[in-house]
């Protein structure tokens, strides 16, 4: 069982790995996720520390991340380097991905137009 | 559990959680999403657990274990840790109300509880897996085999039956009634009513509760106790149907529960409405207001016969029908005609004068008003609870509400629409597709028409939340255009038909040409001079018995299907007032014939009569008489009852053609034989009663002959000769159609005085008291004339007959003796 520290309101979780970006308690925003050598970071807000990375794999490939950047409702937008057009990444495959030991994205939606 | 904005599944997230640290209430844990913020509510019982006053309660064998004061519960990979000493463990005894409480309907059956859990526990019971209860009452004990979610085992549960120190164990004389039983999922607005007409409660404090949605709130079902009302019945208007109603019974002397019960409600059966395509007709009266409908394009228009459409789950006794309380419950019975007619008033549970000044938009139906259908004995002082009149602004009785006519009108008629609705349920004719359509009457200027419009806005809204379906309510057309709608083919030798509709607040008036190829309405007229001013003045004019108001004398009307009726039971008329009686009755249609003999006459004079004819038409007029059908319209005409027998046939009708007849001869004078005689009769009205003429007309609009109009909605003559500034006078016959200025005429400049001389002919009768002998020099009248008959434009909006007819002449009818 992992315990994670989420924010300073709520320390009775006091692992680092927690799989989000804001708070189960009081949706405070406690982590943030960059883009950092064509990968993912999840790391504090003031980005002196990175928790975890992860990789974006697609077709089998991994490729390096180009740009990313967050719809509304949690979704997150990607371009990959060498393919064209876009991709989603819907957020209980993000979670998947911050959460578990494989660290890669691995569902991607190739999005059309 | 998904998060309900980006779907994240919680039971993935691999934490555990202390909850102490959560916002937790009724409705469950409240879980912020990780990756899109959004708030989620996990409910505990997905948990078989319920939090109840700072406690969880648990039962069957959750995945959940207990070390060192905390007990954990997983939910998938989510681990969430209560405290152990805030968590308990049901039992039965905890769970199920002591004593349960069995009542005796009144076809000899019993009416008992599904369930002898307490409400706050219902969730834990498996509905499914739980057989129908039994009860011995030889052994005065009640049975049931209950099957608890989470438990594959069931729990026997005996019960005593609650004792109330009768003979036998069950109580007589109560109800408990969900209004409307209908099946359909979408139907949303449910009414419920608890009451008792025996004493048997007896040391009990009864207390009912139903578990629904508040209207208006987007939440889990809860339970939310009913309203008590003075009569001590218990109700409740609830937004959503409810699934479960508890009666709980209560020792004061020991202050708690020691009995009780849950009747369920069953889940609605029809998924979707049927696709039918009805349209329902309303006439909105000033007194009463009538519905019918018909299938679009097809059938004729059926009367929407108002019934009972209270469902009984506990049937002691019906919803009292002599009500020494105001607490109207739904309208179980329509008033005639055809029982598809209710009152145009709203009576409100709270004395009247509590409301003054105060809002009124959060009234909800049964809770703080109703409407009082027939079959009903009214024993409270009618006057301090019913608003009237509120179809005009200036017509509402009490006047402290005139300012809240529009909220009255929207309040009044998306509580008789709900009703119509239910009724159309039961009749299987609702459905997608249905359209509720109004008449308005020509007496409405631009403002009240807008009022009205947006008031109906709102009642669609109401509708569209109350019953689930798109409902549009619009304004069709003119009430007296629709009134001629409903009125079969005449006979080859009439020329026109005369329509008069005497409603309660306004009659309406349309003179139709027939010719050989057209029908054409050239006189279409309304004037606030109606029903209303009869019933005001016989009750202000000391005609009614002591101690019955004005509000009780219109029920007692209504009630007694016939004013005829009214006067041999002898209750309601001063006996010895009669000669004022007949006075009041007799000027009050002679006002009238008046009126639409000016308007006859004037058709005659103009030579109107000859347009659209051909010559042989125009021949065989002049040679055998200009004969004129009138069909007599709206509940008004009841009061003729009261002069004759056959009222409209044997005198009104001829008095119209001799007064007619009699200005004819004053204003032609030698030239009278170069004009046809006129001819008034009676027409029967086929099949229909005077007062659905307008409803039944609507719907008929669409599929029966074209009317043609002169342009404008309304166009009737001045009635009066007027005096225009010094020099210029405009004859009596004049036309007006509120725009257009008559090619004869020049347009009247502003700033000039109106005034209407009375020398002028035709003659005032001289056995009728006229304008000049009501009003001395119509020294108040005249100011009225200059205000209202222009109102700042080139030609009449008002003519100075129709300011005669409502400020002098309705008003005189109190006087007379």
């Amino acid at each position: 069982m992992n315990e994670y520290r989420i924010c300073n309101k709520h320390p009775e979780l006091r692992d680092q790995r927690y799989p989000g970006r804001f708070c189960l308690y009081c949706g405070e925003e406690i982590l943030r996720v960059e883009l950092r050598d064509g990968q993912l970071a999840l790391g504090e807000p003031s980005g002196a520390r990175v928790i975890r990375y992860v990789a974006a794999l697609y077709e089998g490939r991994q490729y390096a991340i180009r740009d990313a950047s967050w719809t509304e409702d949690g979704t997150l937008i990607l371009i990959l380097e060498g393919r064209t057009g876009r991709f989603r990444v819907r957020t209980p495959a993000l979670l998947q991905g911050f959460q578990e030991p494989s660290e890669v994205l691995s569902e991607l939606e190739y999005m059309l137009g | 559990m998904r998060c309900s904005r980006c779907g994240l599944n919680f039971q993935d997230l691999a934490l555990r959680v202390d909850t102490r640290a959560l916002v937790i209430d009724e409705k469950g844990i409240r879980l912020y999403c990780p990756w899109c913020r959004e708030v989620n509510t996990l409910d505990l019982r997905s948990l078989n657990m319920l939090y109840r006053g700072e406690r969880f309660y648990r039962w069957g064998i959750s995945r959940a274990s207990s070390q060192k004061g905390e007990y954990l519960v997983e939910f998938g990979s989510l681990v969430l840790v209560f405290p152990e000493d805030r968590v308990e463990t049901l039992t039965l005894d905890q769970m199920c109300y002591r004593t349960i409480p069995i009542f005796q309907n009144q076809d000899g059956s019993l009416s008992y509880p599904r369930l002898p859990v307490r409400k706050e526990f219902v969730e834990f019971v498996d509905l499914r897996r739980t057989p129908l209860p039994e009860v011995i009452i030889e052994r005065r004990l009640y049975r049931i085999e209950l099957a608890l979610q989470g438990l594959e085992r069931t729990e026997r549960v005996e019960r005593p039956l609650l004792a109330f120190g009768g003979d036998r164990p069950v109580l007589e004389g109560f109800h408990l009634v969900l209004w409307p039983n209908v099946s359909y999922n979408q139907w949303r607005q449910y009414f419920v009513r608890f009451g008792y007409t025996s004493d048997q409660a007896g040391p009990y404090r009864i207390r009912v509760y139903a578990r629904s949605r508040r209207p208006g709130e987007d939440s889990q079902p809860d339970w939310m106790s009913l309203k008590k009302l003075p009569s001590g019945a218990q109700v409740a208007a609830l937004g959503i149907r409810p699934d479960w109603l508890a009666v709980e019974f209560e020792s004061p002397a020991v202050r708690e529960i020691v009995g009780g019960g849950l009747w369920q409600v069953e889940p609605p059966t029809v998924d979707q409405y049927p696709d039918i395509p009805v349209t329902l007709a309303v006439d909105f009266g000033t007194s009463n207001t009538y519905m019918a409908y018909c299938k679009v394009r097809e059938g004729d228009p059926v009367p929407l016969q108002i019934r009972d459409c209270s469902r009984y789950l506990i049937w002691g006794s019906w919803v009292p029908t002599c009500l020494r309380y105001p607490e109207p419950w739904l309208p179980t019975q329509g008033f005639a005609p055809n029982g598809a007619t209710l009152p145009s008033e709203i009576v409100t549970v709270e004395p009247l004068q509590r409301w003054e000044g105060r809002p009124l938009d959060n009234w909800q139906p049964v809770e703080d008003y109703g409407i009082v259908g027939a079959g009903v004995q009214v024993q409270y002082r009618e006057e301090e609870h019913t608003v009237a009149g509120f179809k005009w602004q200036e017509t509402l009785q009490p006047p402290a509400f005139r300012a809240s006519y529009a909220t009255l009108q929207a309040k009044y008629l998306s509580l008789l629409l709900l009703v119509g609705l239910a009724n159309l349920a039961r009749e299987e004719r609702l459905g997608r597709g249905l359209e509720v359509q109004f008449a308005y009457p020509l007496a409405f200027d631009e403002d009240m028409r807008s009022t009205l419009e947006s008031t109906l806005q709102k009642v669609s809204s109401f509708l569209r939340n109350a019953v689930g379906l798109p409902v549009r309510c619009t304004l069709r057309m003119d009430e007296t255009r629709a009134a001629s709608y409903s009125v079969g083919e005449l006979g080859p030798q009439y020329s026109a038909y005369l329509f008069v509709d005497i409603g309660g607040g306004s009659t309406d008036i349309a003179l139709m040409v027939r010719t050989e190829r057209r029908e054409v309405c050239v006189i279409v007229d309304s004037i606030r001079y109606a029903g209303s001013a009869l019933v005001t003045a016989l009750s202000r004019g000391q005609c009614l018995r002591e101690g019955v108001s004005e509000a009780e004398f219109r029920r007692l009307i209504r009630e007694a299907e016939g004013l005829t009726t009214l006067q041999r039971i002898g209750n309601v008329f001063d006996q010895r007032r009669e000669p004022a009686i007949v006075h009041k009755d007799q000027y009050f249609y002679r006002y009238l014939i008046e009126y639409l003999a000016r308007i006859l006459a004037a058709h005659i004079i103009s030579e109107e009569w000859k347009d659209f004819r051909s010559q042989q038409e125009i021949d065989i007029i002049q040679r055998d008489g200009y004969y004129v059908a009138l069909y007599p319209l709206g509940n008004g005409w009841e009061f003729g009852s009261l002069l004759h027998p056959y009222y409209v046939s044997q005198r009104f009708a001829l008095e119209l053609q001799q007064r007619t007849e009699t200005i004819l001869r004053e204003v032609l004078g030698d030239q009278r034989s170069n004009f046809p005689a006129v001819r008034v009769v009676a027409a029967t009205l086929q099949s229909i009663h005077p007062k659905a003429a307008v409803a039944h007309g609507i719907l008929k609009a669409s599929d029966i002959r074209r009317i043609e109009s002169l342009g404008s909605p309304l166009r009737t003559i001045l009635g009066w000769t007027v005096q225009v500034g010094r020099i210029r006078r405009v004859p009596w016959h004049r036309e007006t159609d509120g725009y257009t200025v008559p090619q004869e005429e020049a347009p009247i400049q502003p700033g000039l005085s109106l005034d209407c001389p009375p020398d002028e002919p035709p003659r005032f009768p001289s056995d009728l008291a006229g304008p000049y002998d009501i009003d001395r020099n119509l020294n108040q009248t005249r100011q009225i004339l200059n205000r209202e008959c222009l109102r700042g434009r080139e030609w009449f909006v008002r003519t100075p007959m129709q300011i005669f007819m409502e400020h002098l002449f309705k008003s005189h009818l109190e006087r007379v003796v």
